[in-house]
C-alpha cells in the first residue's frame, strides 16, 4: 500500500532558551493510504502537539514530516493554506462550525474558498450530507443543531474536498455516548468505503477502538502500538490492558 | 472606601483597554466646548450690533442640536463600553462580590472617565477655540483678529452638559447591571446571536417601507407643503429598509448558490446577514445622519450664496431713490459723481399696483412693481445684466402670463406663487425662479414683467413711481461717515417727502452674519461626518475582535491568508457602503427639496459634500481593513 504520511524524528521544543521542555522526543512512524489510526496518551503526553505538527498548524523544531512525499515543514505560508485546503480534513472537539452561516454553506465552505462550480458543490455537500446523515438539516444554523449533528457537520466539511488525511482532535471529547458512536461510525464506513485515511488523537479506549491501530503516547515518545484483529471488543479489552499496563490514563 | 479604590485601580490599569471610549469623549467635549466659547465670548461682536445677536442665536440653536447629537453618541458609545466589560464584571460576581458594590464601582468608574474627559476636553477646547475661530471667521471670509478670550460661563455650560449626559448614561449603565442576570453577564462574551428570520411579515415590512421611501419622495415631488410628511414616510422607510429589505436581499443572495460560493463571498456574505439584525438601527440612524448633514451643508451653502445673492443685489446701485414725484436725476448724478466715475444708472418709472386678492389673510395681500418687457429688457441691459436676457422670450409674457422676480432678500418660499390676481384680473405665473437683478434692493415687493398691453392697461389703474439708480466707482468713500453727512447734506433741497432712498453697501452690512452661518455650517458637516465614521469603526473594531475565533476556524480549514484579507475587505466595505449609500439617497432628495425651497441649485453642493462623506469613509475603511487585517494575522 501506497505511504501517506511518514513522520522521521520529529522533536518539539517549546520556550526559550534554558528553560526549555521537551514535548515530542523523536518520534517516527508511518500512515499508509486508507489506514484509520487512534494516537492515545495521558495528558500531556504530547498528543494534540504531534497533531498540530502533522496537520501544519505548527512546525517541528527538528526533523522531517512528508506528506504524499512533500516535506510539509518546509513550504511556504501559501502552500500550506493550498495543501490545508487540498489534502488536508480537520475535526476538532468544539465542532468549530462557523455561527453565522448555515450547515449547508458550513460544509460548502472549502469547496467555496477553492473556487469550485457552484453546482458541483451543491451536489457534493448534498450526496456527503447524506452519508453523515445531515440531509434534513442544512437550512439549520449551527444554533439549532445537536452536539453529535455540529460534529457530523464538522465531519462531513473536513472531508467534502476528498482529502489525503483527515486529522481529528478529540472529536467524541464534548459528546454522548450515542452520538459519539454515531460519528465513529461514519468515520469508520467512509474510511471503509472511501478509503480515507483518518487520523485521530482521543483519550477515550472505545473510540480509539473503532480504529485499525493505535498509537500510545507517552512523555514525547510513542511507547507502543497495538494492531486490529477481527473483533471490536476484543481490540478494546486489549487496549484497556495495554493502558493499564502503562501506568493507566485518567 | 474599598469600591472607590477599587473603582480607581481599575480606572487606572484599564486605560488602554479603553482608549477609544476616552477619545470619543474627549472629542465630544471639545467640540462642544468650542461651540459655547464662540456662543459666550466677544468673537461674534466683531460682526457688529445686530449680526452678532442673529449669530448668536443660530449659535445658540446649533449648540442646542449639538448637545442632542453627543447624547446620542455618548449613548451609543457608553453602550459598547459596558457590553465589552460585561464578563470581568460576571467574574466579580464569581468572586463574591454583589451586584450592588459592582455598579457602585462601576458608576465611580464611569465618573473618573467622565472627569477627566471633560477636564482633558474643556482644555483642549480652550486652547483651541482661538484655531478653531480663526477658521470659522476665515472660511467666512471676515478678516479679523481673533483674541483668544474664554469665558468662565463658557466652560460652566459645557461641564454642566457633559456632565449631566454622562451621568444620565452611567445612570443607566448601573440600572443595566443591577437588573441583569449572572449567567449572562459571564457569557455576554460567547452569546450566539441568531440569524434574523425572514417570513412573510419581513417581506411585508420590506415592501411596505420601500414603498414608504418611494411614495415619500414622490409626495414632495408633488409639492412642498409635504416635507413634513416626506420626512416622516423616509425616516420611517429607512429604518424598515434596513430592517427587513437588507435583510431580504441577503437572504436571496445565500440562497443564490452560484454567487455565494464564489470564494470569499460565503464568508462575507453570510457575516453581513448575520449582524444586520444586531446593527440594523445604527446603520439605518447612521443614514438618516447622513442626509440631516449633508442638508446641513446645503443650507450652509445657501445662506452663503443667498449672501452673495443680496450682495450684488444690494450693491447693484451704489445710491438708489424712488419716489412718486419726479427725481431731480441729473441733479443728484452731478453731486454723486464728485465721488467716482459714473458706471452705469438706471431712471425709469414703475408702477406700483395693488394685489386685490378677495378673503385672504393680510399678510398675503402684497404690493407689486411692474415692468413692460422692453423695460425690463432695456434696464438689463443698462445695469450690466445683459448675459440674463438669453434666460427669457417673449413667450413669457404673452397673454396674462407674466415673470415673477421674488422680493429683494427673500430666503425662501414654501409656496410657489401660481396665479396673481391685480384689480380683479388673474395672471398666470410662467418663470418664478430665476432671481433677476433689475431694480436693486431698494423697492421691497414682488416684480412682475409683463407685455406692453398689459403694462399700458395697468398704468391706467396702478400709480406711477419714479425710480433712479446709479452705480459710481470708489463707492467704498460713502461709508465713511463724514464723506456721507456732506452729500446728505448736498441732496436735501433734491429730497421730498415720501421720498425713499439706499446706499447699497449699508444694507449689505447687514446680512453679514449669513456668512459666519455659512462657516458654522461647513464645519459642523465636517464633525458629523467624522462621528458618523467613528461609530462605524468602533462597531467594527467590536466585531473584528468577537470575529477572532472565526478567523481561526477558517485559517485551518485552509483559507489563506489573501481570502481572509479578501473577505474581511468585502464584508467591511459592505459596512461602509450600506448605510452611505442609502444616506445619500435620502440626502439628494433632501437636497433637492431644500434647494426648491431656498430656490437655489444645490446639485452642485450635493456632489462636493457627497464626495467629502465618501472621501471620509475610504479613509476610515482603509484604517478598519488595516486593523482587522493586524487581528486577522494574529490569528494565521
Amino acid at each position: 500500500m501506497k505511504e501517506i504520511l511518514k513522520i522521521r524524528n520529529v522533536y518539539k521544543e517549546y520556550g526559550i532558551k534554558g528553560f526549555k521542555t521537551q514535548v515530542l522526543k523523536g518520534i517516527s512512524f508511518t500512515v499508509e493510504e486508507g489506514e484509520f489510526i487512534a494516537i492515545m496518551g495521558p495528558s500531556g503526553a504530547g498528543k494534540t502537539t504531534l497533531l498540530n505538527l502533522l496537520s501544519t498548524i505548527d512546525k517541528p523544531t527538528k526533523g522531517e514530516i512528508l506528506l504524499e512525499s512533500k516535506d510539509i515543514t518546509k513550504l511556504k505560508s501559501r502552500e500550506l493554506s493550498q495543501l490545508r485546503k487540498d489534502s488536508i480534513g480537520f475535526i476538532f472537539q468544539d465542532y468549530s462550525l462557523l455561527d453565522n452561516m448555515n450547515l449547508m454553506d458550513n460544509i460548502a465552505l472549502p469547496l467555496a474558498l477553492g473556487c469550485k462550480k457552484s453546482k458541483e458543490i451543491e451536489e457534493k455537500v448534498i450526496a456527503i450530507a447524506d452519508t453523515f446523515g445531515l440531509k434534513e438539516h442544512l437550512k439549520k444554523y449551527p444554533y439549532e443543531l445537536s452536539g453529535g449533528q455540529k460534529q457530523r457537520g464538522a465531519a462531513a466539511r473536513a472531508l467534502i474536498t476528498n482529502p489525503s488525511v483527515i486529522f481529528a482532535d478529540e472529536p467524541t471529547g464534548a459528546l454522548d455516548s450515542k452520538s459519539s458512536s454515531d460519528l465513529l461510525e461514519c468515520l469508520r464506513r467512509v474510511n471503509e468505503e472511501k478509503k480515507a485515511t483518518i487520523i485521530m488523537v482521543t483519550h477515550d479506549a472505545l473510540s480509539a477502538s473503532y480504529t485499525q491501530k493505535v498509537y500510545v503516547l507517552s512523555d514525547g515518545e510513542i511507547k507502543c502500538q497495538v494492531g486490529k484483529g477481527n473483533d471490536r471488543k476484543e481490540f478494546y479489552g486489549r487496549i484497556i490492558d495495554l493502558l493499564a499496563t502503562l501506568g493507566g490514563t485518567r | 472606601m474599598q469600591v472607590c479604590s477599587m473603582a480607581y485601580n481599575n480606572f487606572k490599569n484599564n486605560m488602554k483597554n479603553y482608549t477609544m471610549f476616552f477619545i470619543s469623549m474627549i472629542f465630544s467635549v471639545l467640540i462642544l466646548s468650542n461651540f459655547f466659547i464662540l456662543m459666550c465670548g466677544d468673537a461674534l461682536k466683531v460682526l457688529g450690533e445686530a449680526n452678532a445677536n442673529y449669530t448668536k442665536m443660530i449659535v445658540q440653536m446649533i449648540s442646542c442640536v449639538l448637545s442632542i447629537f453627543i447624547f446620542f453618541f455618548i449613548w451609543y458609545t457608553s453602550n459598547i463600553f459596558l457590553k465589552n466589560r460585561k464578563k470581568e464584571i460576571g467574574l466579580y460576581i464569581f468572586m463574591g462580590v454583589d451586584l450592588k458594590t459592582i455598579g457602585s464601582i462601576y458608576f465611580i468608574e464611569m465618573m473618573l472617565i467622565g472627569l477627566t474627559s471633560c477636564v482633558i476636553g474643556i482644555s483642549l477646547g480652550a486652547l483651541l477655540s482661538k484655531f478653531f475661530q480663526m477658521i470659522i471667521f476665515r472660511l467666512a471670509g471676515f478678516k479679523v483678529n481673533v483674541t483668544l478670550n474664554i469665558t468662565g460661563d463658557a466652560l460652566v455650560y459645557t461641564f454642566i452638559v457633559f456632565m449631566t449626559i454622562f451621568i444620565m448614561m452611567s445612570i443607566k449603565g448601573l440600572v443595566s447591571i443591577m437588573r441583569s442576570k449572572i449567567i449572562n453577564l459571564l457569557n455576554a462574551g460567547q452569546k450566539v446571536e441568531q440569524m434574523p428570520k425572514i417570513n412573510v411579515f419581513t417581506y411585508m415590512i420590506a415592501c411596505v417601507s420601500f414603498g414608504a421611501m418611494l411614495y415619500g419622495y414622490y409626495l414632495v415631488k408633488l409639492s412642498n407643503i409635504n416635507v413634513f410628511k416626506t420626512l416622516l414616510l423616509v425616516c420611517i422607510g429607512t429604518y424598515g429598509i434596513f430592517y427587513a429589505l437588507i435583510p431580504v436581499v441577503l437572504k436571496f443572495l445565500i440562497s443564490r448558490k452560484s454567487i455565494l460560493y464564489k470564494g470569499e463571498n460565503i464568508i462575507a456574505i453570510n457575516s453581513v446577514a448575520y449582524r444586520i439584525k444586531k446593527n440594523y438601527t445604527t446603520y439605518a440612524t447612521i443614514s438618516l445622519l447622513t442626509a440631516c448633514t449633508i442638508s446641513v451643508l446645503g443650507t450652509a451653502v445657501s445662506m452663503k450664496n443667498l449672501y452673495t445673492m443680496s450682495l450684488e443685489n444690494d450693491t447693484l446701485y451704489s445710491v438708489s431713490f424712488a419716489s412718486k414725484e419726479a427725481i431731480h436725476t441729473k441733479e443728484i448724478e452731478e453731486i454723486l459723481l464728485g465721488i467716482g466715475k459714473k458706471e452705469y444708472a438706471v431712471d425709469t418709472t414703475i408702477i406700483k399696483a395693488k394685489s386685490t386678492l378677495k378673503n385672504v389673510e393680510k399678510w398675503q395681500v402684497s404690493d407689486y412693481n411692474i415692468l413692460s418687457y422692453e423695460q425690463f429688457l432695456e434696464i438689463l441691459k443698462m445695469n450690466g445684466n445683459e448675459a440674463a436676457i438669453t434666460k427669457v422670450d417673449e413667450e413669457m409674457v404673452e397673454g396674462n402670463k407674466v415673470i415673477y422676480i421674488q422680493r429683494p432678500g427673500t430666503l425662501a418660499s414654501l409656496i410657489k406663487t401660481k396665479e396673481i390676481t391685480i384689480f380683479d384680473e388673474i395672471y398666470e405665473v410662467s418663470e418664478g425662479g430665476i432671481r433677476f437683478k433689475t431694480l436693486g434692493s431698494l423697492l421691497n415687493e414682488v416684480t412682475l414683467v409683463v407685455n406692453n398691453e398689459i403694462y399700458e392697461k395697468l398704468k391706467m389703474q396702478g400709480e406711477n413711481i419714479y425710480f433712479y439708480g446709479i452705480k459710481i466707482e470708489n463707492e467704498e468713500q460713502l461709508l465713511d461717515q463724514g464723506t456721507m453727512e456732506v452729500i446728505t447734506e448736498e441732496l436735501r433741497p433734491y429730497f421730498n417727502e415720501d421720498m425713499k432712498s439706499q446706499v447699497g453697501l449699508y444694507k449689505v452690512e447687514g446680512v453679514s452674519w449669513l456668512r459666519v452661518v455659512y462657516a458654522i455650517g461647513a464645519f459642523l458637516f465636517l464633525v458629523f461626518i467624522l462621528a458618523e465614521a467613528s461609530i462605524i469603526y468602533t462597531k467594527i473594531y467590536s466585531d473584528a475582535m468577537e470575529d477572532k475565533d472565526k478567523y481561526k476556524i477558517l485559517a485551518h480549514i485552509g483559507a489563506s491568508k489573501e481570502d481572509l484579507r479578501r473577505a474581511v475587505g468585502k464584508e467591511i466595505a459592505i459596512f461602509y457602503a450600506l448605510p452611505l449609500t442609502i444616506g445619500l439617497i435620502d440626502s439628494f432628495f433632501a437636497i433637492q427639496v431644500l434647494g426648491d425651497f431656498l430656490s437655489e441649485n444645490l446639485l452642485g453642493t450635493f456632489i462636493v459634500s457627497a464626495a467629502i462623506c465618501v472621501g471620509i469613509f475610504i479613509v476610515s475603511y482603509i484604517v478598519s481593513v488595516a486593523h482587522f487585517k493586524k487581528i486577522v494575522k494574529v490569528v494565521c
